[in-house]
């Protein structure tokens, strides 16, 4: 079963997928110089889950601070291949979590919203995001 | 007529030497300990990334130095509210596209700056639209987002009448409130 991890660290976020409960997690800081690199094997860790397991229920908690410009684009990707789980039928729940106070990073969870057709977003502004 | 000016951080130096977390971390604690508003944290913090990391990307390496770049970045507060700015030296291809792109993004209303962010975001990293870019062109898009009016620039050459590296000087105003 796939079981990914990338550690906090003060630029970037835990990043986990448990294979086992489908959920993903994404928490912390996340400004890497290069996430295109960084990213790169998360993205394809979860590609291949969602096309080999094919679950029929989905879990993917966002809890961050800080995005850099060039995250967002791996972001995008991300909710892209979560939005074609659910046309191909899973179930999955998207929740975007964000400071109150943090209007840049509560506007960038709609915009990752928009292009999504079968994923329901639920946006919760959390003192503790 | 503009109020006083006051900077309360600046960094200035050897960027390719700095961790970029322990700048970071200055700066969320200065932001505590002068005390900016709440609300407009999280909008400062966001230009002063991007321009950190702009620097890191684009700056000028200082020949005599090796790989050096070099650049200055400094956080405030004004009478339009608070203030990112940075300077850095670029090449001449730099310094022509910086001013293609910043030139179309000052004429443009927060609504289209939103939409052309939301179509970077969708389209990815696309270096055929943009060679130069090392981001996804998105980085002045993001910073002109936050910001309250129009972002301002200089480029300078560094011999009168033309000559690179050209001096790039861009600064940010940012409120607690709504944009634009």
């Amino acid at each position: 079963m796939t079981h990914f991890q990338l550690l906090r660290s003060k630029i970037t976020p835990l990043v986990q997928l448990d294979g086992v409960s489908n959920r993903l997690v994404f928490e912390g800081d996340c400004y890497p110089e290069n996430p295109v690199a960084f990213f790169g094997p998360f993205l394809q860790a979860v590609e291949a889950h969602l096309d080999s397991a094919r679950p029929d229920e989905f879990v993917a908690d966002f809890r961050l601070r800080y995005v850099n410009s060039a995250s967002t684009v791996t972001l995008h990707r991300l909710f892209t291949l979560l939005d074609r789980a659910a046309e191909r039928g899973a179930r999955v729940h998207v929740n975007w979590m964000h400071d109150p106070d943090d209007d840049v990073n509560e506007e960038l969870g709609y915009d990752l919203s928009r292009d999504c057709r079968h994923v329901a977003v639920v946006h919760v502004a959390d003192a503790d995001a | 007529m503009k109020g006083p000016s006051e900077e309360f951080f600046r960094f200035e130096g050897d960027f390719s030497a700095v961790a970029i977390d322990w700048l970071t971390s200055e700066v969320r604690q200065k932001m505590e300990a002068v005390p900016v508003a709440p609300r407009a944290r999280a909008r400062i913090f966001a230009s002063f990334v991007e321009m950190t990391q702009n620097i890191l990307h684009y700056s000028e390496p200082d020949g005599a130095r090796g790989r050096r770049r070099s650049g200055a970045i400094a956080l405030g507060r004004d009478s339009d509210g608070y203030f990112v700015t940075s300077r850095n030296p670029v090449r001449g291809v730099h310094a022509e596209r910086l001013r293609a792109r910043l030139d179309r993004i000052r004429t443009m209303g927060p609504d289209e700056i939103s939409a052309e962010y939301r179509r970077g975001l969708a389209a990815g990293p696309d270096r055929a639209a943009d060679p130069l870019s090392r981001g996804a062109g998105l980085g002045l898009l993001s910073i002109a987002r936050t910001a309250y009016g129009a972002l301002s620039y200089r480029l300078d050459p560094s011999i009168p009448g033309g000559g690179e590296p050209y001096t790039f000087s861009l600064r940010a105003t940012v409120r607690a409130g709504e944009s634009a």
